[in-house]
């Protein structure tokens, strides 16, 4: 199985994001949950193919690539340049496939993903398969090797499947095993030996317009803190009755 | 295309720099033909079943928003069979004035690179301002597909819009939930999906007139995934959960979940949980709501000991009453909570079995 595997870096959601109004991404940063569930399927996957990450990124994304080469990557390519950055879900899409056509064609699968927890769009997948002209499913809670195929359960709209995955697709993740895998001493010294060859605009042969901010189509306006907050009643418990009847009403469909 | 760019701005038309611009220079520095673009697109998702398709709920919800808009034609387009037919006059009720019934007499099922080229060429005849779909798994592959053959922009899962002389202002949850950002999007038309539930439905308007256009499509050929078997279909087609209760930590031991649950199948919810739970390997990830877990939005959410951590409030907030109950009254549950029950939730749970118990009596003693 030759794979590729597209992971991102993103920030810690437990920390504080916002910044003089700007996202910022000066604080812990950690590969997206999600990918690291496609990274444990690449591992799992690969037999004796390869898995290949990409990630495109700035400079500290980097840690996202050493965790993938501990974890099962052979090999890693880093997309980073400062045309990249503010790059939208069409730039970014459009970069990555520049990437993948120009050095790393020869693939059975791809995978990636289902979300990134910081800006969330949940597009990309779809996205870069449309820009290499290729199948996609999303939404994959599990994939495996059965019979000679390779067999997806996705859930979609709620309802589970079971898909054969046509060869050279992509698959995005939204759930796996071990988040949270520790590598192994001889994982850490092997992925010493393992190489992370960075590319630029230069060598996708991008021009300037194609990627990054000017490549964009969309434009952040403005950031602000999410309030969820509501109007609500408190009660304590010593007040038995009256939380117990409004509880109950409630979920008798007495809306409040 | 004007070759000039600006540095301090992505758009690709020449500005004149110092970006500090109002919405109505904004539709002049982003659209590069808005006089040529008319018009609110919305795709219309079908449930396909016996009979007549059913119109989803978000479905109408963008019609509806789009006709609050209130200044442009509302252009709706359905996929499918000669059926499809029947269900224009929903459509035009909730404000559609022109629906495009895109058909070929093999279209039944989600066929990913069919519908993509079919919404594609509508949009490209119709040249329409905006382009918006329901936040949905279908809608979100439909979107991405074909933002990418259009290039356009694309914003997801908005629950924001706002419309000022032909900009769309798109508003969207972002890292985890903890933030807003306000999109906007350069070419036209300006795409984006928007969380079911996000808008109401409202001025239903029976017996409302409008165009039907017929639209034939040749079958797209394109790989697409062939499906096994169905896992368990009947467990899942169920409608979505109305009422949940979600454990936390704060649950503290085996025996309370054991009420929990009970309580639950008593008042017919179903039994979540936050992450903690979760990795005390008390219950399956499959139950988990939250941001590596599920997104739910049920007419009821009782929470039972969440603390409320940002990562679990993405994928519950939008519920539409929520209960807590926690003894810590600085818990962040509470603050997202209509109704807060400051107290311990063992005995919460005790007392609350308790009076089920004697409702039920009450009742069984009335029907005697
Ligand atoms: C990348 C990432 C993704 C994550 N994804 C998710 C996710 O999808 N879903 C999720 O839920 N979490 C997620 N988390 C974890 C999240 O940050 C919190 O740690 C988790 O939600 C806390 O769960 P909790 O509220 O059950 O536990 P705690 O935070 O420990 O809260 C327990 C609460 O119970 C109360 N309590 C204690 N005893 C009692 C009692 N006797 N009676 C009443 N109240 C009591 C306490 O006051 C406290 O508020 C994620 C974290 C990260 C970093
Ligand atoms: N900059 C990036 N580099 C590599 N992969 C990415 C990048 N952005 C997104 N992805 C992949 O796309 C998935 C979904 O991201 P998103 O569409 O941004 O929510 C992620 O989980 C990654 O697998």
């Amino acid at each position: 199985m030759r794979i590729l595997l597209m992971v991102k870096q993103v920030p810690d959601t437990n920390t504080n994001l916002l910044d003089e109004s700007k996202f910022s991404r000066k604080g812990p940063m950690v590969l997206n949950p999600q990918c690291e569930y496609a990274l444990d399927a690449a591992a799992a996957l690969k037999g004796d193919g390869r898995v290949v990450a990409f990630t495109m990124g700035p400079s500290k994304a980097r840690h996202a690539l050493f965790r993938c080469l501990e974890l099962g990557a052979d090999l890693a390519y880093h997309l980073c340049d400062s045309d990249f950055a503010g790059s939208d879900v069409w730039a970014t899409a459009n970069t990555l496939s520049k990437a993948i056509m120009e050095f790393e064609p020869e693939f059975d699968i791809i995978l990636c993903g289902g979300h990134a927890a910081d800006a969330e769009t949940g597009l990309l997948p779809t996205m870069l398969a449309a820009a290499l002209g290729i199948p996609v499913i999303n939404r994959c809670r599990g994939i495996r090797y059965e019979g000679g195929s390779l067999i997806a359960n996705r859930e979609r709209n709620g309802i589970p499947s079971e898909l054969i995955v046509p060869s050279k697709s992509l698959v995005s993740m939204i759930q796996g095993s071990n988040v949270h895998r520790l590598p192994s001493l001889k994982d850490l010294q092997d992925a010493r030996a393992k190489q992370i060859k960075t590319l630029d605009r230069g060598s996708l042969g991008l021009r300037k317009d194609e990627c990054g901010a000017s490549g964009s189509f969309t434009k952040v306006d403005a950031v602000f803190a999410a309030d969820h907050s509501r109007e609500g009643i408190e009660l304590v418990l010593d007040d038995t009755d009256t939380a117990l009847d409004l509880v109950i009403d409630v979920f008798q469909g007495d809306e409040r | 295309m004007k070759e000039e760019s600006c540095s301090t701005c992505p758009s690709k038309s020449a500005c004149a720099g110092g970006c500090e611009r109002s919405d109505a220079e904004m539709a002049e520095m982003y659209d590069l033909d808005a006089d040529t673009t008319e018009g609110h697109m919305v795709w219309v998702e079908l449930e396909h079943g016996e009979g007549v398709p059913k119109v989803s709920e978000v479905s109408l919800e963008l019609l509806s928003k789009a006709k609050r808009f209130g200044d442009q034609r509302v252009i709706a387009v359905a996929f499918g069979r000669e059926s499809v037919r029947e269900i224009a006059p929903v459509l035009y009720s909730h404000g559609a004035d022109t629906v495009y019934h895109v058909r070929n007499p093999s279209l039944i099922d989600f066929h990913l690179p069919t519908f993509a080229h079919g919404l594609t060429t509508v949009v490209e005849r119709v040249r329409p301002n905006t382009l918006l779909m329901g936040a949905t798994d279908l809608g979100m592959e439909l979107a991405a597909t074909v933002a990418w053959q259009l290039k356009v922009g694309l914003t997801a899962d908005c629950t924001g819009l706002d419309i000022e002389r032909g900009v769309l202002r798109m508003t969207r949850p972002t890292f985890g939930g903890n933030l807003m950002a306000t999109i906007v999007s350069e070419g036209r038309p300006q795409m984006a999906t928007v969380r079911p539930g996000a808008f109401p439905v409202e001025e239903i308007e029976e017996g409302r007139r409008g165009t039907l256009i017929n639209w034939p499509i040749k079958m797209v050929e394109g790989t697409v995934a062939e499906q096994v078997s169905d896992v368990d279909v009947q467990d899942c087609a169920s409608e979505p959960t109305e009422l949940i209760i979600s454990v936390g930590a704060g649950i503290g031991n085996l025996r309370n979940l054991e009420l929990a649950k009970e309580a639950a199948e008593r008042l017919g919810a179903e039994l979540a949980c936050s992450r903690s739970v979760v990795e005390k390997g008390w219950m399956e990830q499959t139950s988990q709501i939250g941001q590596t877990g599920r997104s739910v939005s049920p007419r009821v959410y009782l929470a039972l000991g969440v603390s409320g951590a940002a990562q679990h409030q993405v994928g519950m907030s939008r519920s539409k009453n929520i209960i807590a109950v926690n003894n810590d009254p600085e818990a962040n549950i509470h603050q997202i909570a209509n109704v807060s029950i400051i107290g311990d939730v063992g005995e919460f749970l005790k007392r609350l079995l308790e009076r089920l118990d004697r409702l039920d009596r009450a009742n069984g003693a009335s029907e005697a």
